[in-house]
């Protein structure tokens, strides 16, 4: 089920804080699971089981990695296991038709596989596991938990399909004790119809622009309209993406639970290395915290540095997805970030903000290429139409029509990337509540009506 | 009584053959051969209820169900030819996984137009097309609304 459905908004949501709010206190983890589970379950019924049996093996290895160490005995085998069998998992589903094309192509075998349907959400569960497992074993976790808690922490549903990844620590005492005042849902229920009019209002509609684009036929395209399609797609993930953190945030607040943020107007960022301060932020976390510190970070020599780095940026880009682009989209941000912190960033410096903002943004749009691609040769052959390599026309009729069409979305979402709107926003609540509760009515109201009328509703997490 | 060590190696174990049997299963119950469309065409023809719908055309995929059929490895589309009737049936066979999502979207598009062009004055084509049968198997795409929507699966799953 999506957040961004009528299923969701007028049924499931309201049934289900009906349910939590008049049940008694110890049933409310109860209720918050429950619906979890048909959530999850509405796609993909026999997905529960994994996700099921992910809680109970996670939960009963986090406890033996306690236990021995309570018992003061070794309990590095047990984490290496658990490691394994939730990486085995993972590959299973994600990464074994790709590691069987990489077999194919290297030793030039023609093994065949039948692909699997992709768990919803399965990369992000499966960091949360791993999360907690690293967190029991470095003493930041360091009490039993009742297996209740912890299976609500892994298939709580609104960080479930789209993150962002919360950590075990970061929730531990919301899992046991939380209060919900008027004041905090009303924040919730806020964050929610921002989060869906950023996806229903701006994503879906930017990303229409976008598959126009990409369905163009080689006669029709042009480079103007290349770069319209992908810069279309720049704010369409953006919005697509903080817009569903959003909703997540808002719907954990309404039941008492208070995620960190994962977007912080990345488009606003001065380098590449801000703009991942400010993009996923709990994926970046992640990373950090279990791999790339692990590895020794920066404290080495340079040379394992850019090591490190390009590893971590490797796996990063492989999370997103199995296949060669996302390699490259991480590695492409890899060697960004080594050349920065190696050598750009003394040029920079000497660069005005404004400019630096222009730069960052250029390079993250050409990275959505690689993103947005179905395979590498598509994305290498895209970038040669952005870049006059392709012997296609700089503009055309196809995309003057195009740009007349596109220019007010692109012009409104690269505003609404700015803190600006947000501010006016805040401002305009403090002052007049009432105006700003109307906005919000007219939001859902236009959401609500977007998803009735329009069938274009694309999920892009799917890979994830 | 059982060591710390012996009990951890047999919870282990227990874990291993249970997601052992689970992946197995799902493997089993997910995964299709690779068959060529005319195969599937040819079988899914002889079926009696087939038989009496139109194969459609690449033109009326996509204006029936907004399929664009070149995005696709093939796909074999039939209807009624019966301006009231609401009986059809589609297979298509995709590239990747990946494209499954958008059909499946784009079927569920079609079931709510459908019903709500029938809603109030046709219950029966209502009744046949809350019977539809929908499902993903390997690398196909299924969508049937007939009066007997099982018997054509059950032609297809034969196939593949």
């Amino acid at each position: 089920m999506l957040f961004s459905s009528i299923n969701f908004i007028y049924y499931f949501l309201p049934a289900l804080l009906l349910c939590y709010y008049i049940s008694p206190k110890q049933f409310k983890n109860y209720i918050l699971l429950i619906f979890s589970l048909v959530f999850y379950s509405w796609g993909e019924p026999i997905y529960v089981f994994l996700m099921i049996f992910s809680a109970a093996f996670n939960y009963a290895m986090g406890n033996e990695i306690l236990t021995y160490q309570q018992l003061h005995k070794n309990p590095k085998p047990t984490l290496i296991f658990t490691v394994i069998v939730n990486i085995f998992i993972l590959s299973f589903f994600k990464y074994y038709g790709f590691a069987t094309d990489i077999v194919n192509t290297v030793l030039g075998t023609d093994f065949h596989t039948t692909p699997l349907p992709l768990p919803i959400g399965i990369s992000f569960y499966t960091f949360q596991a791993l999360s907690y497992i690293f967190d029991i074993y470095n003493h930041k976790v360091t009490k039993h938990n009742r297996f209740i808690e912890f299976i609500l922490y892994l298939s709580l549903f609104p960080q479930l399909i789209a993150g962002p990844i919360v950590q075990y620590k970061d929730v531990e005492n919301q899992l046991r004790y939380r209060t919900v005042d008027m004041k905090e849902f009303g924040y919730g229920a806020e964050r929610f119809i921002i989060g869906l009019s950023k996806k229903v209002l701006l994503a879906n509609t930017l990303g229409s622009f976008h598959n126009i684009v990409i369905k163009m036929p080689e006669s029709s395209q042009s480079t103007a309209a290349v770069w319209i399609g992908i810069i279309c797609f720049t704010f369409q993930i953006y919005f697509d993406f903080s817009g569903y953190s959003d909703m997540a945030i808002g719907l954990g607040r309404m039941f008492g639970f208070h995620f960190k943020e994962n977007f912080n107007y990345p488009y606003i960022s001065k380098s590449v290395t801000e703009f991942w301060r400010r993009w996923h932020i709990s994926l970046g976390s992640w990373f950090r915290e279990y791999l790339y510190i692990p590895m020794g970070g920066n404290r080495v020599s340079p040379l394992r540095h850019i090591f490190n780095l390009l590893v971590v940026w490797s796996l990063t880009g492989l999370w997103h997805g199995a296949n060669y682009n996302f390699i490259l989209w991480g590695l492409y941000f890899g060697i960004l970030l080594i050349l920065e912190k190696y050598f750009l960033f003394r040029i920079l410096d000497k660069i005005s903000n404004k400019i630096r903002v222009c730069l960052t943004f250029v390079t993250v749009v050409i990275s959505w290429v690689f993103f947005s691609s179905e395979t590498a040769t598509e994305a290498f052959s895209y970038l040669g139409k952005m870049f006059f390599l392709k012997g296609i026309p700089f503009a055309n009729a196809d995309a003057h029509y195009i740009f007349a069409s596109s220019i007010l979305i692109i012009m409104i979402s690269a505003v609404c990337s700015t803190p600006l709107i947000s501010q006016a926003f805040e401002m305009l609540k403090s002052k007049k509540a009432i105006f700003a509760n109307f906005i919000l009515l007219i939001l859902m109201i236009l959401s609500t009506a977007s998803l009735i009328y329009t069938s274009y509703n694309p999920f892009l997490y799917f890979r994830f | 009584m059982m060591s710390i060590k012996s009990r951890s190696l047999l919870v282990k174990a227990v874990f291993l053959i249970v997601l052992a049997v689970f992946l197995i299963f799902v493997y089993w119950t997910e995964s299709a051969k690779d068959v060529p469309m005319a195969n599937i065409e040819k079988k899914l023809l002889k079926n009696k209820y087939v038989k009496e719908m139109k194969v459609q055309t690449p033109r009326e995929l996509e204006r029936y169900m907004q399929i664009s059929a070149s995005d696709y490895d093939g796909f074999f589309y039939a209807r009624s030819v019966n301006n009231l009737a609401v009986d059809e049936v589609l297979v298509i066979k995709v590239k990747s996984r990946e494209q499954l999502n958008h059909l499946k979207d784009a079927v569920d598009n079609r079931l709510k137009q459908q019903t709500t062009n029938y809603q109030g004055y046709a219950p029966k084509q209502v009744s046949m097309l809350k019977n539809a049968k929908t499902f993903t198997k390997g690398n196909y795409i299924f969508y049937c609304v007939s009066k007997k929507p099982d018997s054509i699966s059950e032609d297809f799953t034969d196939v593949i």
